[in-house]
């Protein structure tokens, strides 16, 4: 089932910038899709969209079959949580609970279930202990795990990011890819991910669509998206460093590298296990 | 963060009964307080309070400094509009000075006295409610009472971004003073431009910031209804006790004041 669909999506600010111009995008259920584009590139724009935060110029978008509109905002808002890229824009209320709260208690839900559903979204994202905490006293990688159990309080099917790892530290940084991970495999939650990091973006997706002024690019797995790698350096983009170096160590070096090109840490070790095994297979040969 | 000045009680009372004592007692008992000192014509009583919340700091040793620190600001004000006073009233004049001959009259100065004092044991009463409870516990308690929950929500938003926003303001000065935005060199009247565009900048900032988590509200479903529910359970009986000596003491006092004084 499709999750998020976009029809010939233009959008245009009140000031007369072109953010999005005929965006064609399809994300299946469960999916975690990457938004990758430099600074700009209507990332922010498109995912506003999704939650009905801004509606098309023209086109169309339709979240879960239905398409976004005045009437079904509730439901679109309920099934889209949209995770905003500074936390203290997001989290606002003076405690972790009462911000977490905040989302359900939009819904209408009675107060037992809002309370369950905030002990429930703060168990996931590990932040139990902080609880009675006002943010203030947080990290910024906290804060950001809050704002996060905010929308999942309200039960969504999609989850929007935009720049989940902004000034994050490393661990925080895994903190937060380990977490997003068991989302999407654990309660099935459909990912999308806008961001410029391009190091995260293959660990945190399996498609890729590369935004650029306002214009949907490529779209396709990591590694297909990472074989344009010209394409990719004329957007001021560029490959995982990963891929960076098995890039040279195949063009420079002539290595036998299999295409597509190893993107995450996994990827190369296998590719450096493969590559042992061919030349201890020629040496033997010989 | 500048930690300690904001961070607004002394959450480390932990047990003690000034710290437990449920928000809404102490609300009551301390506004009670504050009508009876503001309203007392005897800078003796006054000076009652004043000396009773002192006692209670040095009891339940609450920093001393944290407890000044945060009495100073509203003092600066007091002094000013004191030291207006006895150059503006009364009939009896004592002394004239040399430089323009401001007349300085005895009801006057007996009238700042008595301003002044009333105002700091106000002060001071109010500063121990707020350093012994944690502003959720206010909130929760103003919120029994039926203040309006606009009033309620804007201040726990008030409570919440006035540590973002002085994080801002910190950052802007340092970026200002890393450029010798404020060095000796410059006119002081350069100085203070330079201290008024961080204001510029902080208010431009705040009223994006302000767009971007009312988008954030939206996005969460929030269609302008109140923003927190505060709940607040039953009283013990015990700090209704409590409650009720305080009140009583209060009100004896005033009482002996009008018969006796």
């Amino acid at each position: 089932m499709k999750a998020i669909e976009t029809i010939n999506l233009s959008f245009t600010y009140p000031d007369g910038t072109k953010a999005l111009e005929n965006v064609n995008l399809t994300i299946e259920k469960g999916e975690k899709v990457a938004i990758l584009g430099p600074n700009g590139a209507g990332k922010s724009t498109l995912i506003y969209h999704f939650n009905g935060l801004l509606m098309p110029t023209s086109g169309k978008v339709k979240v879960l079959g239905r398409e976004v509109s005045k009437e079904n905002i509730d439901f679109i808002r309920q099934k889209v949580g949209l995770v905003f890229q500074n936390p203290d824009d997001q989290v606002f209320a003076p405690t972790v609970f009462q911000d977490v709260a905040f989302g359900p208690i939009n819904l209408g839900l009675p107060e037992d279930e809002v309370k369950r559903r905030v002990k429930w979204a703060l168990e996931v994202m590990e932040l139990n202990e902080v609880e009675d905490k006002p943010p203030h006293r947080l990290s910024h990688g906290q804060k950001k795990r809050v704002a996060i159990a905010g929308v999942l309080a309200m039960h969504p099917e999609i989850i929007a990011l935009d720049e989940p790892t902004a000034n994050l530290d490393p661990k925080a940084v895994s903190k937060i890819l380990e977490l997003l991970l068991k989302l999407n495999k654990e309660l099935n939650a459909t990912l999308i991910i806008a961001t410029h990091d391009v190091d995260f973006v293959p660990l945190c997706s399996d498609k890729v669509c590369i935004l650029n002024r306002g214009e949907l690019i490529l779209e396709g797995s990591p590694g297909e998206v990472f074989s344009n790698t010209e394409k990719l350096r004329r957007m001021d983009l560029r490959l995982p460093r990963i891929g960076h170096l098995f890039e040279i160590l195949k063009v420079r070096d002539n290595l036998p590298i299999e295409n597509p090109l190893p993107l995450t840490i996994g990827e190369a070790r296998r590719e450096i296990h493969r590559l042992i095994k061919h030349k201890t297979s020629i040496n033997n040969d010989l | 963060m500048q930690g300690h000045y904001l961070e607004l009680y002394a959450d480390h009372l932990g047990d003690t009964i000034i710290y437990k004592l449920d928000p809404r007692v102490k609300l009551i008992c301390a506004i009670t307080a504050i009508i009876a000192v503001l309203f007392t014509p005897h800078w003796q009583i006054a000076m009652l309070f004043l000396a009773s919340t002192l006692i209670a700091v040095a009891i339940y040793k609450i920093p001393l400094r944290l407890f000044m620190r945060r009495m100073l600001y509203p003092t600066y004000i007091i002094a000013v509009i004191s030291a207006i006073q006895p150059f503006t009233y009364g009939a009896t004049l004592i002394y004239k000075t040399p430089l323009f001959s401001l007349p300085i009259y005895l009801e006057g100065l007996h009238f700042s006295f008595l301003i002044f004092t009333r105002c700091m044991a106000a002060i001071a009463v109010l500063n121990l409610l707020v350093i012994t409870t944690p502003v959720m516990d206010i909130m929760r308690a103003l919120a029994w009472f039926r203040v309006p929950s606009v009033l309620l929500d804007t201040a726990l938003l008030m409570f919440r971004y006035i540590f973002v926003l002085s994080d801002e303001a910190e950052r802007i000065h340092r970026a200002q003073e890393a450029r010798c935005g404020y060095s000796q060199k410059l006119s002081y009247l350069r100085r203070l431009r330079n201290f008024g565009t961080l204001f510029g900048v902080l208010l431009v900032r705040s009223y994006e910031r302000a767009v971007k988590v009312g988008n954030a509200m939206i996005s969460r479903g929030y269609k302008g209804e109140r923003l927190f529910v505060l709940k607040e359970a039953g009283i013990p009986l015990r700090h209704v006790l409590y409650g009720v000596v305080i009140f009583t003491a209060i009100i004896l006092l005033i009482l002996i004041e009008w018969i006796l004084l």
